[in-house]
């Protein structure tokens, strides 16, 4: 039994979350409510929440963690460090994009700003869990929000159009994700992660129904994060969410789902490290989505003229990069590389996609438009968002010296050392990344070669949005320049596949 | 009548689950489609219970409980989407409530 | 002895089961529908009575038949005309659907025929568990006694958690349910819902 301090250590982030969670809805309650002052209460905490999974990244060094805590259930390791950090990340760059607009829009900033935070204290949950009932509840306290998030305009269609799209989808993949869980349940007689694989390991061939049943759990992530072909509900769902809302689903839920799938099915429900009985049929499920969701996110991102359809479709795209790692994760040899390189790829995006669209989030509060005609000449109406969107654009394209290049550089040797008969899949993920950079460069044409339709009127930036896109700057070229963090994500791998540490 | 075992409820578990499905994929109206759903999650509560009988283990049990408080949650937020929807569109038409095209 | 449930009960509840769901996704009447959804509920319920699990039979009865649904019809109320006549309420494309659903119930019945479950042979003796902090506890599976045991040792953390699912979806339900600002009153917290 851990005792009482270990326990309180392993949950100090959970704990400041959930305490600034509820200090911002006290704070809702009060006569004349400001949500402005919520939003600052709500970004400081969740920055201590970052800080305060400090000590568990230099525990990571020394040793000191994995912390297990109620038998398995709840897991503080390098993986859900990485994460736990991350989620709180998000939640402070969504809050400083979203809180000007909102507060502007008299769009119950004060609910949103509430939110938030339970969100992100879902997800730092979401990543912890090791075990199946832990992980579902701690996902619905993800999506339940966001579903009515995507709704947030209450006045218009678009906007509860997607929420209840949105909704549908999202209900029946928790559904099919639960019917997943029980299968696995039955076969095993536990739904934790540890336990599953020592079950497993007595079986001597793995049961019909507990596939099936793993397949019905990998079914509802696809549908979570988006990946062809369960992909279908999120340009829709992009487009009429408000922008704020969009900044935080497309982000935020990918990233955990990621972490979970790499934990989920090369640490327990494909035993990889294990025996290799199952990997090959994985490995071949996970390619075709990678195949499918590149090839669909960037041909389809290539005739879109509303750019929050293009950023849905680029999304997808890059679920199916990640993909390719979490892919490459499935051999032996390679595994620590193919996780790391997902880990490191997911992170990279989250910020470079942070930035686009805290950009999208501004510019069309100002303009009231999202076609990508409209940006044009952006760059005379404010050079420093123009610069902000090349730079996180090129990141997401994988233009060196940046860390989106390094991240596909990543992926893609991680890709080449698990299988090399499989050199055809880099050549695909190549040729992705150069369909993508059409697209990508056919908004910034318009931005830096375009005239403005509104003679050189400027674009004011407000001071959140601008500390905001700083931050993400910062870490887009930093990751890019200093890959300091490979080292960590290595032993977040290391992690996930109970493997010794890395080098 | 032969004795009944877990595949009985099984079965019927995966019945209920397909006919919530062919509901959620076929219904027009928003609220059907809420029922349709429920349907879902209660067949994974039957599967989950009939496992705790039979296996047996308690957990299946707890798991029902959980699942329960979950899919409670979820209407309520499904409701709050379908009163949107109405106050927006005036009729809860999922067939027309399909706007954007890219 | 072995644990026998009563064919007779399982046929009668499971004709009642699948009928009951027929009609929900088949009804022309969306308050039909509602009232088949009940039908359904009771009969789950009294699956988990026939699996002598009586405390989950209850919570069934208690929180659908009794909140899920009352919900479900208070939606309805405000979203429709109750009797309204031929409503249309059917997709145009229902034998595609049927397809797919055919497709994956042979898929799950398939799966679920072909495997070994880790069936015990004697059900009735109930198993004794130790729990994390050393408790003995040793109870049938349908004791409520067991169930909290179970609830706050192991799963301490998702009880929790549900409490804030719960809160979570509450906050965020309100504030999109709640009439929107007008633009001559911006005035937020109207209690009105019904628009």
């Amino acid at each position: 039994m851990t005792n009482a301090l270990t326990m309180l250590q392993a949950l100090t982030p959970e704990v400041v979350v959930a305490a600034t969670a509820f200090l911002v809805m006290a704070l809702d309650l009060r006569r004349k409510p400001n949500p402005r002052a919520q939003a600052t209460v709500a970004i400081f905490g969740l920055l201590a929440g970052a800080l305060a999974t400090l000590p568990d990244w230099l525990d990571t060094t020394s040793g000191q963690v994995p912390v297990a805590l109620w038998g398995g259930l709840f897991l503080a390791d390098p993986l859900s460090v990485v994460f736990r950090a991350l989620a709180c990340l998000t939640g402070v760059l969504v809050l400083l994009f979203s809180i000007d607009p909102l507060d502007a829009e008299r769009r119950n900033p004060g609910d949103f700003v509430t939110l938030v935070p339970f969100v992100v204290l879902g997800l730092m949950l979401a990543v912890s869990a090791g075990e199946l009932l832990t992980f579902f509840v701690a996902f619905e306290i993800v999506s339940l929000p966001l579903y009515l998030m995507a709704a947030w305009n209450r006045n218009e269609r678009a906007s509860a159009e997607a929420g209840l799209k949105y909704f549908v989808t999202g209900s029946v993949s928790s559904a099919v994700m639960l019917y997943g869980i029980s299968l696995v349940f039955g076969t095993m007689g536990t739904t934790f992660f540890s336990q599953i694989a020592a079950r497993y390991e007595t079986l001597t061939d793995p049961p019909q129904a507990f596939v099936l049943g793993s397949l019905m759990i990998l079914a509802a992530l696809g549908f979570k994060i988006a990946a062809a072909p369960f992909h279908v509900w999120a340009p829709d769902v992009y487009q009429g969410a408000p922008r704020p809302s969009a900044t935080f689903l497309s982000t935020a839920p990918k990233a955990a789902m990621v972490a979970v799938m790499l934990r989920l099915f090369w640490g327990t429900l494909a035993l990889q490290g294990r025996d290799f009985r199952l990997a090959e049929t994985w490995m071949v499920i996970f390619a075709v989505m990678a195949i499918l969701s590149m090839f669909w996110g960037n041909l389809v991102a290539l005739v879109q003229t509303d750019i929050r359809r293009l950023m849905a479709c680029s999304g997808i795209a890059h679920i199916g990069y990640t993909l390719l790692g979490v892919l490459a994760a499935s051999r032996a040899g390679a595994q620590l590389e193919g996780a790391a390189a997902a880990i490191y790829y997911v992170v990279v995006y989250s910020f470079a996609n942070l930035a686009a669209w805290g950009v999208i989030v501004l510019v069309g509060w100002r303009t009231g438009s999202d076609r990508i005609e409209d940006y044009s000449g952006l760059a005379r109406r404010s050079p420093f968002l123009a610069f902000a969107l090349l730079i996180s654009l090129l990141s997401l394209a994988g233009a060196p010296p940046l860390a989106g290049f390094l991240g596909k550089f990543y992926l893609f040797r991680a890709l080449w050392e698990a299988q090399p008969a499989w050199w055809w899949m880099v050549l695909i993920g190549i040729l992705n990344s150069v369909i993508s950079l059409y697209y990508y460069f056919g908004i910034l044409k318009p931005v830096y070669f375009g005239t403005p339709r509104d003679e050189d009127s400027p674009l004011p930036v407000p001071w959140r949005f601008r500390a905001g896109l700083l931050a993400c700057l910062a870490v887009i070229m930093v990751l890019g320049l200093y890959p300091g963090l490979t080292r960590m994500t290595l032993q977040a791998g290391a992690a996930v596949l109970n493997l010794p540490g890395a080098p | 009548m032969s004795p009944i075992g877990l595949n009985h409820f099984l079965g019927l578990g995966a019945v209920l689950f397909c006919l919530g499905a062919y509901g959620v994929l076929t219904r027009r109206n928003a609220i059907a489609v809420l029922m349709s759903l429920e349907l879902m999650f209660n067949a994974v509560n039957l599967n989950l219970v009939a496992f705790a009988r039979f296996l047996p283990n308690l957990d299946g049990v707890v798991l029902a409980v959980f699942v329960i408080a979950v899919a409670a949650a979820e209407a309520a937020v499904g409701v709050a989407l379908v009163l949107s929807i109405y106050r927006n569109f005036r009729h809860i038409d999922l067939d027309q409530v399909d706007t954007m095209k890219g | 002895m072995i644990f026998d449930p009563n064919p007779v009960a399982f046929w009668l509840l499971a004709a009642m089961v699948t009928g009951c769901a027929l009609a929900v996704i088949r009804a022309h009447k969306l308050y039909h529908a509602g009232l088949a959804l009940v039908g359904t509920l009771f009969g789950v319920a009294g699956l988990y009575g026939l699996l002598q699990v009586w405390f989950l039979a209850g919570v069934q009865v208690l929180v659908y038949v009794g909140a899920i649904v009352i919900l479900l019809l208070f939606a309805i109320m405000l979203t429709h005309h109750m009797m309204t006549p031929n409503l249309k309420t059917l997709s145009t494309q229902p034998w595609t659907a049927a397809a797919m659903c055919l497709m994956l119930l042979a898929v799950l019945l398939g799966g679920i025929l072909s495997s070994t479950w880790q069936t015990a042979p004697d059900t009735t003796v109930y198993p004794t568990w130790t729990s994390q902090s050393g408790f003995q506890v040793a109870e049938a599976i349908p004791s409520v006694k067991a169930l909290g045991f179970r609830l706050l040792d192991p799963f301490t953390l998702p009880f929790e958690m549900v409490s804030v699912l719960i809160l979570v979806a509450m906050i965020a339900a309100l504030a999109v349910a709640r009439k929107p600002p007008t633009p001559e009153d911006p005035a937020e917290g109207c209690e009105e819902v019904v628009p």
